[in-house]
Formats: structure tokens, sequence, C-alpha cells
């Protein structure tokens, strides 16, 4: 989730195979093969697309967002523009045996929603925005997308805690728990922003669920997206004020000071303002630091990002004394403190770090952070990609309300692998997997959202307590008794 | 002098306290820090041409035990249209690549031209001739090798080859595929390819192929989107991640059969002002109505998004966008902004909404 504005070299080096041609470009020879579509009574929705027909595998690799592409195939692979088209598709599945997955952005770091076999419905077409200024509150269609979410509602003076990444939609992200900007004040998960939601459920049926409607579908859907027995069409969402300056704060320190710099977010964390966005980074090391450089990986760094969302920006400085005066910053080569930012500006400083490619996360949260970064001092400077990113993200072990969403931990703690080279695929998953069977016994569980779901299928249920998991299986049963819906990935 | 004598008594005492496994990398490091090969290590060139004899023979187990026991081995390419492109690890990676080959290639030539010898490396400018056993295509293209040799055995090999008759090959673009391609584009470029402002991402009806193509490619190859380019730098991992530039066709040319969208002006500057200094300083290149000139590669505008167009010519001012030395038209689009103030500019854009 958190990239950084510092590692801007890893996207603009990713290696180009990009060949400009000289002069001539291959526009004449455009033709337009008619596209198979199938089958005949979904003929009328954008697009459906079967295993059979001859750009199949495009459609197929286009729902993932990253350059992997899993080798899962769905029968039938259908894009809607409507509920009514979800609806219609529902029941399609239903009366031909086909078990339903739902795809938003298709930003799953495991491409958890395909699956061999049955349908998978695309709603990322589903993305409008309407903005309601004087509850303020607003609705939008799964497939919005975080940037312009947040820049309709700038107008009105108003934010959202969407991903820190600009591309992610509100699908996915918010249905799955979500970690999202300024979270600790803005809702802890941004899921308990959801207010309602729009949902065709198993009987091709478009209902609405809230607090007061259909009660155990609202608490479903706040946070068991991945499993949900439903495909949501709408999102009502709470807004919150745009903040008037957000202070940006980083602090460098090097790479085997790690544990200790975590160790040091641990005590700053319980006593930092929840509107101060806390979190540790390790990435690939600014050009100005591997140059003289004395660690134990040169290549990497490690950092400390305090964003603070304040209503003034002179009291930032008074909130981000509990990090600024605490004896970690003796340790500290270098310091950028009290610069302003915005939203958009975050977006764009992640998607520096974080361009399209391949790669694999997983994370834990945990209460023992500092032995996580113990582990990883000591097993990152042997990760086959030196693109590789760790956070972790001070949460503090918040009581959650009740929804699905239901594990938490003093951190947040995540790793991702980056690379570009398909046969080096097995690699770096397999190094990631071997790290995590370190990890994962010093978490309290993990977040489903960026959990490595293909690695370690058979743990899914550590992302919710164990009552949630349970109440997930019985409503799956009332909900959806006859299996319409794809289960978590991993169980059949 | 007194750094040739030390080297070796530094090995000794390293070689001494490591297992056996790291023994081999140590004694090659000490070899090439004392500058002398032992007398028993074969010549680069000779274990090259070994390499090269064992292959004409169809000896892979010669070929394999040529190579170190970390060999890192590069065949250079889009692996969509060569499967056996990539990086592979260690023997059974060479043994793996060869399998590839032969799953994938029959009557496979190669040859060598020459033998450029640099410490330990060696270099062959060769070529290739071959029948894709999936279609029958046939194949003759110009190569390079870079072998690096350490203590006898291949520890590296890069291929780079010319894949221009592959991509000739290449079937006509497909509107129908660059649909399904376009589900990529839709999030930032909307749903009919309108363009989105709050995305910062342009209306790319009315385009025409060629220059989506152009563009789509000049990101790809980060010519256009560098990193000091908030906006264009999102398109370089997008224009990446379409398979191949048989991708980047398809898709522009299903983005060119979308109809045209006319994005609304924004009220900038004064049309009427703009008209005389868009005449003088425009017109020549993207038309007396902004409608475009393809001879030129100059896009049409006046279907375009104002603030769009304002951001890219603040971009060609400052450099942002049309500094690569590599885009050519970008380069003349700016100089030809260089003259104007951004009074002008703004005026000269309210008058291309006009039309
Ligand atoms: C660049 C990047 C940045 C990220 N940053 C963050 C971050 O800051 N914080 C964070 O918490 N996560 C982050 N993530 C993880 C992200 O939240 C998940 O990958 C999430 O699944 C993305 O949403 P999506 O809509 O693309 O989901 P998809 O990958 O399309 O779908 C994932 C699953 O969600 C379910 N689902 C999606 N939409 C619906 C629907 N409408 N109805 C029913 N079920 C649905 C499906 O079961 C599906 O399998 C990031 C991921 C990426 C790639
Ligand atoms: C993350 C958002 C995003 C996505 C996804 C995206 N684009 Fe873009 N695109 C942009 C932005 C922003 C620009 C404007 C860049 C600039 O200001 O120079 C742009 C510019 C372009 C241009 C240049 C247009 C012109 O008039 O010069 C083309 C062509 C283009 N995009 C095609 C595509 C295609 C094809 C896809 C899908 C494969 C795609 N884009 C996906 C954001 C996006
Ligand atoms: C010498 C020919 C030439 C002249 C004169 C010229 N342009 Fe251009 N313009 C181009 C070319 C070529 C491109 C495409 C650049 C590229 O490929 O990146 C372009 C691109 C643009 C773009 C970006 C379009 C897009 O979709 O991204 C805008 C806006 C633009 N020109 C406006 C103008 C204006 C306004 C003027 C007059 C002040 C002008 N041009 C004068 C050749 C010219």
């Amino acid at each position: 989730m958190h990239r950084r504005k510092f590692i801007g070299g890893i996207g603009a080096a990713a290696f180009s195979t990009g060949v400009l041609a000289a002069g001539k470009p291959a526009s004449g020879g455009a033709c337009a093969t008619p596209q198979h579509r199938s089958p005949m009574e979904l003929e009328h929705l954008r697009a459906s697309v079967d295993r059979g027909a001859p750009n199949y595998e495009l459609w197929r690799e286009s729902m993932i967002w990253q350059r992997r592409k899993s080798p899962r195939y769905p029968g039938l692979i259908v894009q809607v523009d409507s509920a009514e088209d979800v609806a219609e598709a529902v029941m399609y599945a239903r009366k031909h045996r086909l078990r339903v997955t739902t795809r938003c952005g298709g930003h799953s770091a495991s491409a958890c929603f395909l699956r061999d076999g049955g349908m998978l419905i695309d709603v990322s077409r589903l993305n409008s925005i309407e903005i309601d200024t004087r509850a303020p509150l607003f609705n939008a269609g799964p497939g919005a997308i975080a940037r312009e979410v947040n820049a309709r509602l700038r107008q009105f003076g108003l934010a959202f805690p969407t991903a820190h990444c600009g591309m992610v939609p509100l699908g996915g992200f918010l249905l799955g728990g979500g970690l999202g900007l300024n979270g600790n004040a803005w809702g802890l998960m941004s899921t308990f922003n959801i207010l309602a939601a729009q949902v065709v459920t198993a009987d091709g049926r478009i209902r609405h669920a809230s607090a007061t409607e259909n009660p155990d579908l609202f608490w479903s859907l706040r946070g068991g997206g991945p499993g949900l027995y439903g495909v949501v069409t709408k999102l009502f969402l709470k807004t919150y004020e745009l903040p008037r300056a957000i202070v940006h704060n980083t602090i460098t320190f090097g790479f085997q000071d790690l544990p200790d710099v975590i160790g040091a977010l641990a005590e700053i964390g319980p006593k930092m303002d929840s509107d101060v966005e806390l979190l540790g980074y390790v990435g690939p090391a600014p050009a100005e630091l591997t140059a003289h450089c004395a660690n134990a990986d040169c290549r990497r760094a490690v950092s400390v990002d305090a964003n603070a969302y304040t209503t003034n920006v002179a009291d930032s400085a008074r909130k981000l004394r509990v990090l600024t005066e605490h004896p970690i910053m003796k340790r500290a080569i270098g310091k950028e403190l009290g610069s302003t930012t915005t939203i958009e500006a975050l977006y764009f400083d992640e998607e520096l770090g974080f361009s399209q490619r391949r790669w694999v996360a997983d994370n834990v949260f945990t209460n023992r952070a500092r032995d996580v970064a113990t582990i990883l001092r000591d097993r990152m400077t042997s990760c086959p990609s030196v693109d590789a990113q760790a956070v972790f993200l001070y949460k503090g072990s918040p009581k959650l309300p009740a929804a699905a969403c239901s594990t938490m931990g003093d951190f947040y703690a995540s790793y991702y692998v980056i690379w570009d080279n398909p046969t080096e695929d097995p690699v770096m998953l397999g190094y990631l997997r071997d790290l995590y069977k370190e990890i994962v016994p010093l978490g309290t569980g993990s977040n489903i959202n960026e959990m490595d779901q293909e690695g370690r299928p058979d743990q899914i249920n550590t992302c919710y307590s164990p009552e949630a998991w349970q109440r997930l299986k019985s409503l799956r049963e009332k909900w959806d008794p006859h299996g319409v819906f794809q289960n978590f990935y991993g169980i059949t | 002098m007194t750094a040739s004598r030390t080297a070796p008594l530094r090995c000794a005492s390293l070689t001494a306290r490591r297992v056996t496994a790291t023994l081999l990398v140590a004694l090659s490091l000490c070899g090439a820090a004392a500058g002398s090969p032992r007398p028993s290590t074969p010549r680069p060139i000779s274990v090259v041409k070994a390499l090269y004899a064992a292959f004409d023979r169809g000896d892979l187990k010669t070929v394999v035990s040529l190579v170190a026991k970390n060999v890192v081995w590069i065949q250079y390419g889009p692996s969509r249209l060569l499967p056996f492109a990539g990086v592979f690890h260690g023997r059974s990676g060479v043994a793996y690549f060869f399998k590839l080959v032969d799953q994938n290639l029959k009557d496979v030539h190669a040859g060598q031209r020459e033998y450029i010898v640099s410490g330990n490396r060696v270099i062959v400018p060769g070529w290739e001739d071959s029948v894709v056993r999936s279609t029958g295509g046939h194949y003759h293209v110009n190569n390079v090798h870079i072998f690096t040799v350490v203590n006898g055995k291949i520890t590296r090999f890069e291929e780079y080859i010319d894949n221009a008759d592959i991509a000739a090959a290449f079937k006509p673009a497909s509107v129908a595929r660059g649909e399904a391609l376009f589900t990529t584009c839709a999030g930032c470029h909307g749903d009919s390819a309108q363009g989105r402002p709050a995305m910062h991402a342009p209306n790319l009806t009315g385009l025409g192929s060629a220059y989506l193509l152009r563009e789509l490619r000049k990101f790809r190859a980060g010519i256009r989107g560098n990193a000091s380019d908030t906006y264009g730098f999102m398109m370089i991992g997008r224009a990446r991640a379409l398979p191949g530039d048989r991708g980047l066709r398809d898709v522009a040319a299903y983005i060119a059969s979308l109809p045209l969208h006319q994005s609304p002006p924004s009220p900038l500057g004064n049309p009427e002002h703009g008209r005389g200094l868009y005449a003088t300083h425009c017109a020549a290149c993207h038309g007396a109505h902004a409608e475009g000139n393809p001879s030129l590669g100059a896009p049409p505008l006046r279907q375009q998004d104002e603030v769009y167009m304002w951001t890219q010519l603040t971009h060609f001012r400052s450099g942002i966008r049309g500094s690569n030395a590599a885009d050519t038209e970008g380069k003349q689009m700016a100089a030809a902004v260089k003259p104007l103030r951004p009074r002008e500019l703004k005026d000269i854009l309210a008058f291309i909404k006009s039309q």
C-alpha cells in the first residue's frame, strides 16, 4: 500500500521492451474481426466471453491488474453496465449452474476472483459517483476509482479514506476491509464508512443492505468481500471534512536500524494523535544514500512517514513532537519535516514506486512488530528482487465495530515483492512464502486485501475472528443455499 | 605490485574460512585479482567455441557441462513472442531453456560471424534461422551472444535477438482484441474513452490509431512520461502492461473505432484573441480548424479537453513533454509553443474549442 516518493527510480528504471517504430505506425492494418460473443442469452450485455472465444485470453488477462496472470480460467467472463445486468447474469449463472465470482478493479494480488470454471462478473464499469453535499454523503459504484472519488469530493471540501494508490477502486478495497488514508481517524478500517449498499443476491434480486435493512448481509459485506455471497452494485458512503493541510514528514534511517526504528514506533504510536498516519517503510534507498553507505544492505533504507491530516498546520509540529523528540531521531540519516501535501500528491507518490509490474504481497497484523522487523532485517537482504518494500503501519489494536472485518493488531506489517520477468516467478513467490512461514506466527491474523491467498489458501480464515468466520459460513448457507457464489479462495 | 602480492594471501585466509560451496567463487575472484588465470583453465574463447560445437551436435549434456552451476542465462525478448525468452538460473535453468527452444522451434540453425574477446567476455554476433512449430512460420534474424566465462565455465549468457521478422509475422491489429485490452484503460479514460478530467486522462476519441499508437509506444519506451511528468508517468506502466507491440496496435485500433466525443470547453481564454494567433502559430500543423494533420503527425485538437491541452502546452514549454531526444514530434511541438506567452496560449485554446 504505501509506496514512497524517494523510490521514484523503481518504476522509471523498469526495463522497457517497447520498440518505437521508426516512422511507420502499423495503423493501416486495423481490422474489425467480429467479436465472438457467447452465449446468446447474454448477448445484450456489454461483453460475455466464454472460454472458446478467440480473445478469451486477452479478456482474462485484462481482468488482472498486475502482470503476473495467475493460470485460472473462468468458463465465462461478463462485463456489465448496471445492477440489472448483474441480476441477469446471476440468474443465468443460477440456471446453468455456473458458480459466480466478482471482479472490480482486479488489484487483488492473488487475483482471488479468478477461479477455474464458472462465471466471472466484471463490475468495473459501475463507476458512477453522486455526492449529496447537504448530508454530506455520497454513493458510488464499486468501480469508482480512488483519485476520482477524492477529486470530486474535494470540490465540496470533503474527503474519503480510499486506498493509498490513486488507481484502486472502491469495490474490492472497501469490501475486504481497507486500510485507507488517515485510517486511524477515518473509520479505523475504511469498510466502516459503508453506510449501506445495493447488493444482487443469489436469487437474482437487487436488495438494499444497511444496519436496519438486511443487517446480516450488511454485516457480511463490511469486510467479507472476497467471500461474499452477492455482488455489490452501489455503495453508500460517509465523508469526512477535507483536512486543511496534510503535513508530510519523512525521516530516513539505515537499513540495519530497522528493528530499533520499528521498536521506537511502537513506543511513539500510542502517544500520537489518531489523525497522524504513522508508518515505517523499507524500500530501495535513494541514490544519494547508496553513494556513501556502510550498512548491512546499502540498496535499502528505512523511513518513518508521519502524515498529519490537520486543520491547523502550526499544530502539526506539536502533534509530531512525540516522534521528533524520541531518541531514535539521533540515528536519522535524512529528514524532511513539515512539508505540506495533498491527497492528490500522495497518490502520485505511491504511483511512482508502484507501477504495474509482476508482484506478490503478504501481511500480518501484529503486536510483535519489532520481531517482524528483526526477521526482515535478516531476510530482506536475500530477497531475489531489489524492488521489495515493507510497511509497518501503526494501528494500535483499536476495537472494531461489529462486522465481518474483525482482525486487528498494533501494527499492520506488509511486504511486497515486485519484478518483471515471468521466469523469475517461482523464485520470487518461493522467497515470500518462505519468509511468511516465519512471520505468520508473530501475527494476530491477516488483512485479506493484501494477503497471499494463493500461497496460504488454508489460512484465509485468519483474516477473520473465529466468530466472524463462523458467522460468514452460516450466513452463506442462509443467503446462498445453492452455492451460486463461489466461497473464499481455496474453499470449494 | 603490492596488490598482486597481497591478493593471494587474503584469498587464502578467505578460502580457509569458507565452506566449499563458496570456494569456487572465492577462487575465481582471487584469480581475477591476481590478474593471472591458472594455466589449466581453458581460454574463454575455447569454452564458447566448444559450446557452439556441442550445440551443433545436439549434445545438450556437454552444453550444460560447460556452464557454471550458478549460471545466469538470459534470452532477451518479449516472452509473448519468444516463449523461450527470460532469465534462467543454474544448469537446470539452462536445460529448461533448451527444452523450451525445442518445444517451440524446429529446424533451428545458427551461425557465428565473429568472436570478439574482451577480458573474460566473448561477444558473438551471429544469426538464427528457425521454423516455429505451432505456426510453421519461418524467420531468419540477427542476434548477438555475450558470454562471461570464469574459470573455464560460462557464468553468464545473454542473447540479443532482432525481432523485426518475428514482428512482421504479427497479425493485423484487431479491434476485438483491443476491446478486451481496453478494460485496463477505462478506469482513467472513461468507458467510451471520452476522458476523465478528474483523472487527468484525456479524451482519446477522434485521435486516430496512428497517433494513439505512436504515443503508446513513446510511453512504453519511456520517451514520454518521465518521473517528473506526474500525469504521463501513470501511462508508462499501463503501456508496458499491454501484451507486446501487438497489444498496443490492437487497443489503438479499438479506441479509433469508438464514436467521437466532444469534450466540453472550459473557458480559459478569449477565442477571438486566439483566432489570429492560432492561424499564425498552429494551423500549419494542426489544420485550419484544429482538425489535425495525420501526414505531419499533428493530432486533432478541437475535440480534446481544454484543461488537458493546457497542461500539455505548459509541459511542452517546460520540457516535461517533448524534450526526450527520441521524441521527434514532441520536439517540433515544443519549439512551436516556445514563442507564446501563457495568456496567448489560453486564448488559442479557447479558439480551438470554438471550432
Ligand atoms: C497498487 C495497489 C495499492 C493498494 N493499496 C492499498 C491500500 O492502500 N490499502 C488497502 O487496504 N489495500 C490496498 N491494496 C489492496 C486492495 O485493497 C485490494 O487488492 C483490493 O482487492 C482491490 O480492489 P479491487 O476492486 O481491484 O478488487 P478485485 O481485485 O477486483 O477484487 C477482489 C475481490 O473483492 C471482491 N469484490 C470486488 N468487488 C466486488 C463487488 N462489487 N461485489 C462483491 N465482491 C466484490 C471479490 O470477491 C474479488 O475477489 C492495493 C492494491 C494495489 C494493487
Ligand atoms: C492510471 C490512469 C490511466 C490508465 C489506467 C490509462 N491511462 Fe492513458 N493516460 C492517462 C493520463 C493521466 C494521460 C495524460 C498524460 C499526460 O498528461 O501527458 C494519459 C494519456 C494517454 C494517451 C496520450 C493521449 C494524447 O492525446 O496524447 C494515450 C494514447 C493513452 N493514455 C492511452 C491509454 C490506453 C490505451 C490505456 C489502457 C491500456 C490507458 N491509456 C490507461 C491515464 C491513464
Ligand atoms: C511544427 C508542427 C506543429 C506546430 C506548429 C504546432 N504543433 Fe502542436 N503538435 C504537433 C505534433 C507533431 C504533436 C504531437 C506531439 C507528440 O507526438 O508527442 C503536437 C501535439 C500538440 C498537443 C498535444 C495533443 C495531445 O493530444 O496530447 C497540443 C495541445 C498542441 N499540439 C497544441 C498546439 C498549439 C496550441 C499550437 C500553436 C501554438 C501547436 N500545437 C503548434 C505539431 C505542431
